[in-house]
Formats: structure tokens, C-alpha cells, sequence
């Protein structure tokens, strides 16, 4: 009814300061919310591109079991089916064929174990990010055979720069012999990302394929979706076409089960300091309903005397708590854009630092999203009126004579 | 004091509102003190599962090793040096180690190997080294052409203990270095990714393969005392006196994990002042409130002569016991709870990387910091606030207060 | 059952009302017995403490009766339930009290039509209603006023304005003129007398002003609880 709207909003404007008080209060809770919020939302935006981006690729294409061991003979199954299937697969954007092996890499001064990677850089450079962090020479746009692009750090440990030879070692597949290959520095890259900056050997797929024996056959094949939210989608019908054949293709989500085991927990985390928080904001709306109505019990008798029930009574405090909400709401918002706003045009750094096995490559921006501002002002304002209802109920079970006997 | 008896007899005149503001304040501090109390357990059990199991606490190196890690930066007269370390006070024990790398097969199966020389003595004495083992046994107290393998690389070569193992690598002086082991044991030392390529040899045996003469790349400094290390690792800089060693702490050596929980830390601050606002707003509100229900009240007691300080107290003496309750409780229940985590600890559905380092469970921490950190600035943001309505309250002029009502 | 007649507003047997205060017993009223008929103008009188606000309470629901009966209008009040009670009052009876009758964030006219909102009078008709008795009470137009602008006489105005309007068949006015100069109690004792004679509805005072006590046609002493004196006057 519009009269308890009107004194709803009229009593809440009685002690302006009051109201603006404790409106501050819950409307910092729900700024709060909004900002980390949208905090998680760009830091798992940030680390799943991170990590997809940058190498690993949304999905991956390998002989089933080769995961677990690395096994450089479990390579992938009806090869030729497989690629010429992915060509024509409307829902991937790019693939890209990979060769994998431990090595040993030596130079001069020293002496370092590598992940020794053979690729196609013709297709490499639409699904990773090498390509654009190489600062030094570059990704294989010559031709020659034994070119190698190394990381940064890598580079430095064996004190090598561009131009200078390295030696490659490996153990051949099924026969275990030494094969060992002269390599020239021709790209040094800078991914910000350590183990890869310091622990990868690329080479072009046919040296890899040549040095390990392999034939034409591959280790792995990292695919990009036209839209990366497939990658998460667990009933996708793709993951089961490509796995026939005792190979396994699965995406992100199980190639890094600690990344969302991660967010799972920082939800979890976040959500549980959520409600103790709101349980403080709660005590706080309590008393400032309480203080409001301890200053008109006499006014309340009389509006008990002159015949109002007090289920009306108690509606009349509800609709006073939901005026409370509306405003700390708006309070809320305003303070949660500004402060979120300002940090999506200053981000923050935590460039370098490693989280669950994914390196945080570009500035962390918070993410606004529409169910921060309609789910939680929403949320805060159905919490408002339910708490509420105890001081509403309080003043529905007073009794006229006392109310009015308490202030003379 | 008179003051103190009136405050006290203040505070339950209004039962609901104190109650209310006593159930805010605990609130804020149990939050604060179990949130710092969980960081610093997790943290801290992180911090001693890395450094005290496996790195040590403090790291010797030639200077530059530890930026660009070389088989030729070597340190020399480790024996006389470690000598000098144990007479440090709070230096628990320390290990030399040798590292460089290689590719290690078993059979027709190779797979790429991070070469570690180790003392076997010292390393059990220091990080229990044996009680990681996990199949077969630790060295022969001489060196006898024994390797233990991580549980990662054991798998990879499909090795068990009693197998041969062929190490490829280069030696110091130039020459292919190859030799072949026997394997004793496979250890699981917490890290998988260590795990996958840890291949570790007598010291002596590892001097004999990369052709080092008793020389190592680190020494590893475990002290008895995480909160030591920057005095210790000051005091080992001084005593060495050495330009060509570089002596690091922790924080330098597990950079990625250091800078990884310290982003965190910011977190968790920013977290505790927002609850500590929100207490602190709601304070101010209930002692507003209350003030101006009692002005007619203090206008009578200044009317009767009583001095402002009087009255500014007051108000500020029933804040502050009302926060001294609500922090007793607060203390209480957040012991209980932070007591019982820092024992079971909170398992979590799937193991946890972390800057490097897995875990399996969250455990709090019971220590000061946790209490005396809310205390401080629960007890103190409530005080803070109550200034501006006790100055308020002071400040009534008597002649005005009596008019009202 | 007393024998009540159809002109017999209130009828009180026996009543009694103790309280504890902290545990010490406090008879307020002792076995009142007391019939006011329709049309009454009468005044409850007595010293401070001798149960007049009580027994007001009392007979219009506001409070329990510890032992002893009321009727209203015929009704038994102990035997409506909280939300009768409240329904009856909204439709019986109005009140004034000494002094803090209003709603301080409505206007006047707001505050007048209260009554008649909770009674669901249409807009139209407690607008004409409003209009006509602020008229009849000289508060023509201060409708959008709010009461901390209004002068003690002119705030006790609108409770009475506000008490008219809803048609009720009686009106409670405890102490009403307590907080007035003794010419606006005066002025608003006229009007209220003239209201009495025009709409026949009944005022009961509870009172120890003079002036009230001069212009009631009955007065009631109460005495420790007890009836003391009961004279019509002339």
C-alpha cells in the first residue's frame, strides 16, 4: 500500500544521518561482493586464457594413457583420420600437431634438461602465443632445418644468444640409442612464464619426428574452438568423436583439474566470508532498526490505540527495512562501480606469480557482469528485509498500554 | 572509579542494543582472528614443508648460481664453511649438494633428469631425507654407484629399485660424462613436478661423474626457527665474509612461492579493514543513537557540575568495555575453532598447487598475531569512533540538554 | 450477565487492574463498577496515581483487566481476540492523549485521515470529510502542514479532528489539555462540547483540569482504585 511506503520512506529520512550511516555499512558489504565479484571473474578469465593461450590450447588430442607417463611411443592413433576430420570440424578454429620429448641440451658453458618440442609453426602461430613473444630473431620464418627457439631464461643458463649451436640429446623411441643433433639458436622468446622460459627446446616437427625415430607420427594436438566456451562444455559431442580409437581428447577443464579445483575453492572461500560478513552488516541493520523504533514506541501505542493490527505494524517496519535496503543498495552500487570501475582501467599486477600451475601473464582487470548488479543488490535486499523481520515482529507483539507507558 | 562503575551500569540499561553491539564487535574480531589464524597456519606449514623438507631455510651459492645456475659455479672448501655455519646459534644443520643435468634410461625407456649429489648422512640428519623413500632404502653410507629416483621419473623409465640406470651428461671439463647405477630407492618428496625428474646420487659419486673435485653448488641451511632466517642468514654473511658467496634466504630462493603468498596476504588484508569498517560503522551508530537518548541525561550532570572529561569518558568507557566483552567471547570461540583446524585441519576435495608446492589440507594456526592483530584494531576503530559522539555528548550545553523532552 | 441496555455504551463489573512492578503488587484499579450511556460528557477525575489512565486502557481494549468484565457497545472485550479488539478501536473509538497524538512524518491532513485509510474509506470521500472538519476546528488550510509546525493547541486540534472523522461512538481524551495555556485548552473544550452536542458522540476525560471538570456534565472521582464520587450535574 502506498501509506507504508510513504512513512517507510519518510521515517528513514526522520534521522538522515542515521540512515546514512547504516546504509553505508551494508551498501560496503554489497560493494564488496560486487568487487570480488568481478575480481574472480577476471582472474579466471585471465588464468584460463593464460594457460590456453599461451601453449597449451583449449583442448588436446593425445593416445589414450600418454598423459600419464609421457611415453614418447604412445603416439596418436589413425593420425591421418584424425587431422583430416579436425579440417573439416566446424567448431574448431585451429589445431596444431606437436612432438614431445625430454632432452638434453648443451651448449659451451652448460648443460640444462628440456622439454624438447617439435611443431609446425605455420600452424602453431594461430593457437599459441610463441610466436608474438619472441623478442630475438624469430619463429621460424626462415627455412632452415635445424633452427631452434628457446626461452629467455633458458638462453641466459647456457649463455648462448642468437646465431650460437647447441646440441640436442634424446633417446629414440622403441630402441632407446642416443641420437644426438647440432641445433642454431634462431628465435629467443619471453613468455613471462617460467617453466616455459626456461625448461622448453622448440624445433620444427620433421627434426623432432627424425631425432626420436617417430616416423610421421605425433605426440599431441592442441586445438582452438571458434568460441572458447566449448572448451568447458563436458557433454560436448566432439570429446567423444575424438576418442575413439584409443585416443583421448579432453579440454582445459581436465588437462588442469587444479586450475578449477582452484576457483572452486576460492568460491567456496569467498562465499564463506561473504556470510560472516553479512552476518556483522545483519547485526548492524538490527540494531538501526531497533534504535528507530525505540524512539517512536510512544507514537506506535497510539497507532495501536487508534485501531491498527499489528500484522500492519509489523508491515510497517518490513517496508521501513526494504526502504533501508533500496537505499544502501543504491549506496552500494554507486561505491562498486567506482571502486571496480577504477581497477578495470588500472588493473592489478600479479604478472609472474604461478597459481595452480598457471602464470599470471597480463595485468589482472576485475569484470563487471550483469548478476552483480541484479542478483546481489537483489540478494542484499531480500537479506535486509528478512532481517527485518525481527524487530518488525517485535513491534507487531507489543502491546498498546506498555508502548505508551515506556516513554513517560 | 566512579566513572567505570557508571559505564558498566550503562551498558545493560539498553539490553538489546548492548547485546547487539557486543555480538558486532565479537563477530568482527572472530573473523579477523580465524582468517589470520588459517593464513598464517597455511602459510606457514607451506613455508616449513619447503623449506625445512626440502630446500632449507637459507641457501649458499657462488655468486650468480642462483640467477643463471652454471656446472662451473662451484663452491669450494664446503667442509671448512660448514663449520663455520654450525657455530651460528639457531642453525639447526646444513647439507652440500651438486646439481647438474642429464638424460637417465632404464632399459630401452629415457626420460630427462635433474642430477642431485647429496651427503646421505647430513640430508636424513637435516630433511629426513630417509623417511621419504618410498620403495626400496636410502644410500650405503659409502658411495657405491647407488641412485634414488623420484616417484615421477621412476615411472617414467618403468624403473624399480634393484635396476640398472645409465646417466648421460656432461662433465666439467668438457667430456661426455655417462655412468651406470643401481637403483636403491624411489622417493616421493611432496612435489610432483621434482618428482618427475629428481635423480639423486652419492655426493662423491656425482664429484666422479661430472668430474668435480670436491666442490659442491649449494649448501642448504636449516635453522631451528622460521622466524630466525633474517638474522641467521645476516649473521652467515658476516662470518663468511666471502664476495664470491651468495648467501639467500627463503624469500629469495622460493621467489615465486614468496611473492605468490604475499599477493595473498594483500587479499586478506584488504578483506579484514572492509569487516573492521563495517564494525566500526556499526559502533558509531549505536553510540550516536545512545548519546542523543541521554542528552537530557548528561545535561543534569552537567548541570550538577560534572566536568566534560567526565562525561567524554564515559561514553568512551562503555564502548570500550562493551569491546572488551565482545573480544572475550570472540577469543574464546575463535581459540576453540582455531584449536580444533590446527589439528584436523580442513581437507580439501582436491590437492592444491600453490607457488609451486602441492597441499592436501588447510590447517589454521593458533599464535598471537591471530588475537592480538583483531584485538588491536577492533578495540581500537571502536574507540576511535566513539571520539566524535563523547566530544558530541561533552560538549552539551546544559541549559539546551534540560529543555529537551 | 448485567443487564445491558441499548443506550449503555460502557459497562464495567468488578473490574480490577494490579501490576507488578519489579515484584511489588500495585492495585491500580479495584472492582470498578461504572455504566456510561451514549452521549455522555463525562470526566474521570482524581489525583495522580488513582488509576485514570488505566482504567481508560482498560475499557477500550488498550490493556487486560486482571479479574472483573467489560462491555462496549454490548461486546465483551475479553472475549475478541487481539485483532477484534484493534478492528473495534479502528471503528469505535477515538483518542487523545496529552500530548504527542500525531504522526510526525505525515502531514495534518495525512494524519486525520489515518483512521479512515484503516477503515478503507475511498479517497473522495476522506478528502470531503478531512476538508469539512479542519473547516469546523479552524484549521483550514494548514492540510499539508506537518505537526512539528503546529502549535501545541493546534496539534491537540488535529487528534481531535482526526478522532471525529472516522465516526466513531466514542471519543478517549486522557489529559488532553495537560500541555495547553489555559485559553487554548478552553477554546479546544468548547469545541469539543460542541461536537458532543452536535453528533452525539460520547466523551470520556480522564482529567484533573479544572476546566474540564467545569464543562462535563458528569464527574466520576476515582480514589485509590476505587469510585469515590459519581454526580451529574445539572
Amino acid at each position: 500500500m502506498r501509506l507504508y511506503l510513504k512513512l517507510a520512506v519518510r521515517n528513514l529520512l526522520r534521522n538522515k544521518r542515521r540512515s546514512f550511516i547504516a546504509g553505508t555499512a551494508i551498501g560496503i558489504g554489497l560493494a564488496a561482493l560486487i568487487f570480488t565479484d568481478a575480481l574472480m571473474v577476471g582472474m579466471e578469465r585471465n588464468m584460463i586464457a593464460s594457460a590456453t593461450e599461451s601453449f597449451m590450447g583449449e583442448g588436446q588430442i593425445h593416445r589414450a594413457g600418454y598423459r600419464e607417463s609421457y611415453d614418447v611411443e604412445k603416439t596418436i592413433n589413425r593420425r591421418l583420420e584424425v587431422v583430416s576430420g579436425l579440417e573439416h570440424e566446424t567448431i574448431i578454429r585451429h589445431f596444431s600437431p606437436r612432438v614431445f620429448s625430454f632432452a638434453m641440451i648443451t651448449s659451451p658453458s652448460n648443460v640444462s634438461s628440456v622439454s624438447l618440442v617439435g611443431i609446425d609453426p605455420d600452424k602453431e602461430r594461430y593457437l599459441s602465443q610463441v610466436d608474438e613473444a619472441v623478442n630475438s630473431g624469430s619463429f621460424f620464418s626462415g627455412t632452415g632445418e635445424h633452427d631452434l627457439v628457446i626461452g629467455n631464461k633458458l638462453a641466459e643458463i647456457l649463455e648462448v644468444g642468437l646465431g650460437d649451436r647447441l646440441v640436442l640429446t634424446v633417446a629414440q623411441a622403441y630402441s632407446g640409442d642416443l641420437s644426438q643433433e647440432l641445433f642454431r639458436v634462431s628465435g629467443i622468446y619471453h613468455l613471462n612464464v617460467q617453466e616455459m622460459d626456461q625448461a622448453m627446446a622448440l624445433v620444427r616437427l620433421p627434426q623432432a619426428q627424425k631425432m626420436l625415430g617417430l616416423g610421421e607420427e605425433i605426440h599431441e594436438i592442441a586445438l582452438r574452438f571458434t568460441d572458447s566456451r566449448y572448451a568447458e562444455e563436458a557433454n560436448l559431442p566432439f570429446w567423444r568423436s575424438y576418442s575413439q580409437f584409443g585416443n583421448e581428447t579432453v579440454g582445459w577443464p581436465e588437462l588442469m583439474p587444479d586450475l578449477k579445483a582452484a576457483f572452486d575453492l576460492a568460491s567456496f572461500a569467498t562465499f564463506f566470508v561473504g556470510l560472516i560478513l553479512f552476518g556483522v552488516v545483519a547485526l548492524g541493520i538490527i540494531n538501526t532498526l531497533f534504535m528507530s523504533l525505540h524512539e517512536r514506541m510512544f507514537e506506535f501505542g497510539v497507532l495501536r490505540a487508534v485501531g491498527t493490527r499489528s500484522s500492519v505494524m509489523a508491515l510497517l517496519i518490513v517496508f521501513e527495512a526494504g526502504a533501508l535496503a533500496a537505499l544502501s543498495i543504491f549506496l552500494g552500487i554507486i561505491l562498486g562501480s567506482l571502486v571496480t570501475g577504477i581497477m578495470t582501467k588500472i588493473g592489478i599486477n600479479y604478472v609472474g606469480i604461478e597459481f595452480s600451475g598457471v602464470t599470471f601473464r597480463k595485468l589482472l582487470y576485475p569484470v563487471f557482469q550483469v548478476k552483480q548488479f541484479v542478483l546481489y543488490p537483489l540478494v542484499v535486499f531480500v537479506f535486509t528485509v528478512l532481517v527485518g523481520l525481527y524487530p518488525a515482529i517485535f513491534a507487531a507483539r507489543m502491546s498498546p498500554a506498555k508502548a505508551m507507558r515506556r516513554s513517560f | 572509579m566512579l566513572t567505570l562503575k557508571m559505564a558498566w551500569r550503562n551498558i545493560f540499561r539498553q539490553k538489546r542494543r548492548t547485546v547487539l553491539s557486543i555480538l558486532t564487535m565479537f563477530g568482527g574480531f572472530t573473523l579477523s582472528a580465524i582468517s589470520i589464524g588459517w593464513a598464517d597456519g597455511t602459510y606457514n606449514r607451506i613455508i616449513d614443508m619447503f623449506t625445512r623438507n626440502r630446500l632449507g631455510h637459507i641457501q649458499i651459492h657462488a655468486r650468480g648460481y642462483l640467477d643463471r645456475p652454471s656446472i662451473y659455479k662451484w663452491i669450494k672448501d664446503y667442509q671448512k664453511i660448514g663449520e663455520e655455519i654450525q657455530k651460528i646459534q639457531g642453525v639447526e644443520a646444513w647439507v652440500p649438494r651438486l646439481y647438474s643435468a642429464g638424460l637417465a634410461s632404464v632399459g630401452d625407456k629415457s626420460a630427462g633428469a635433474r642430477i642431485i649429489g647429496i651427503d646421505p648422512e647430513r640430508e636424513t640428519a637435516a630433511t629426513r631425507f630417509d623417511k621419504k623413500i618410498i620403495q626400496g632404502r636410502s644410500f650405503s653410507p659409502k658411495p657405491s654407484h647407488q641412485a634414488i629416483l623420484g616417484k615421477g621419473l621412476a615411472r617414467t623409465l618403468k624403473a624399480k629399485t634393484d635396476d640398472q640406470i645409465v646417466i648421460v651428461s656432461q662433465g666439467a671439463d668438457g667430456s661426455i660424462a655417462n655412468d651406470l647405477y643401481t637403483i636403491v630407492g624411489i622417493t616421493e618428496s611432496g612435489d610432483p613436478t621434482q618428482d618427475l625428474s629428481s635423480f639423486f646420487l652419492h655426493l662423491k659419486d656425482a664429484q666422479d661423474l661430472l668430474v668435480l673435485d670436491s666442490v659442491i653448488h649449494e649448501m642448504a641451511v636449516i635453522v631451528s626457527k622460521l622466524g630466525q632466517v633474517s638474522r641467521i642468514t645476516q649473521q652467515i654473511r658476516t662470518t663468511l665474509n666471502d664476495p664470491g658467496l651468495e648467501v639467500s634466504p627463503w624469500q629469495e630462493f622460493g621467489r615465486s612461492f614468496f611473492v605468490a603468498m604475499q599477493a595473498d596476504k594483500e587479499g586478506n588484508w584488504i578483506m579484514l579493514f572492509i569487516v573492521v569498517l563495517i564494525v566500526a560503522i556499526g559502533v558509531l551508530n549505536t553510540v550516536l543513537m545512545t548519546v542523543l537518548e541521554r542528552t537530557r541525561e548528561y545535561g543534569v550532570m552537567r548541570a550538577l557540575g560534572t566536568g566534560r572529561f567526565l562525561v567524554f569518558r564515559l561514553i568512551v568507557y562503555e564502548v570500550a568495555l562493551m569491546a572488551l566483552i565482545g573480544m572475550v567471547i570472540g577469543f574464546g570461540l575463535s581459540l576453540l575453532i582455531n584449536h580444533q583446524l590446527s589439528i584436523h585441519g580442513i581437507a580439501m576435495p582436491h590437492a592444491f598447487r600453490y607457488g609451486g608446492v602441492e597441499f592436501t589440507h588447510y590447517y589454521t594456526e593458533i599464535n598471537a598475531r591471530s588475537f592480538y592483530i583483531p584485538a588491536v584494531t577492533v578495540f581500537f576503530s571502536a574507540l576511535l569512533v566513539s571520539i566524535f559522539p563523547a566530544l558530541r555528548a561533552a560538549h552539551i550545553s546544559p541549559a539546551r540538554a534540560l529543555r529537551t523532552h | 450477565m448485567p443487564e445491558i441496555k441499548q443506550d449503555d455504551l460502557i459497562v464495567t463489573r468488578s473490574l480490577t487492574k494490579v501490576y507488578r512492578d519489579d515484584g511489588v503488587p500495585v492495585e491500580a484499579i479495584r472492582g470498578i463498577d461504572l455504566t456510561i450511556r451514549r452521549g455522555e460528557f463525562t470526566a474521570i477525575v482524581g489525583p495522580s496515581g488513582s488509576g485514570k489512565t488505566t482504567f481508560l486502557n482498560l475499557i477500550s481494549g488498550l490493556d487486560t483487566p486482571t479479574s472483573g468484565q467489560v462491555w462496549l457497545a454490548g461486546n465483551e472485550l475479553s472475549a475478541l481476540s487481539g485483532r477484534e479488539l484493534s478492528d473495534f478501536r479502528r471503528d469505535h473509538i477515538g483518542f487523545i492523549f496529552q500530548a504527542y497524538n500525531l504522526i510526525p512524518v505525515l502531514s495534518v491532513e495525512e494524519n486525520a485521515e489515518y483512521i479512515m485509510l484503516l477503515q478503507g474509506v475511498s479517497p473522495g470521500e476522506r478528502h470531503q470529510r478531512v476538508e469539512e472538519i479542519l473547516g469546523e476546528l479552524g484549521l483550514k488550510g494548514f492540510a499539508h502542514r506537518l505537526p512539528t509546525r503546529l502549535s501545541g493547541g493546534q496539534q491537540q486540534r488535529v487528534a481531535v479532528a482526526r478522532a471525529i472523522v472516522s465516526r466513531p461512538s466514542l471519543i478517549l481524551a486522557d489529559e488532553p489539555t495537560a500541555n495547553l495555556d489555559s485559553k487554548t485548552g478552553a477554546e479546544l473544550l468548547d469545541m469539543m462540547r460542541e461536537l458532543n452536542r452536535k453528533s452525539g458522540i460520547t466523551f470520556l476525560f480522564s482529567t484533573h483540569d479544572q476546566q474540564i471538570m467545569e464543562r462535563a456534565r458528569r464527574l466520576v472521582t476515582l480514589k485509590d482504585g476505587r469510585i469515590d464520587t459519581d454526580e451529574v450535574k445539572g
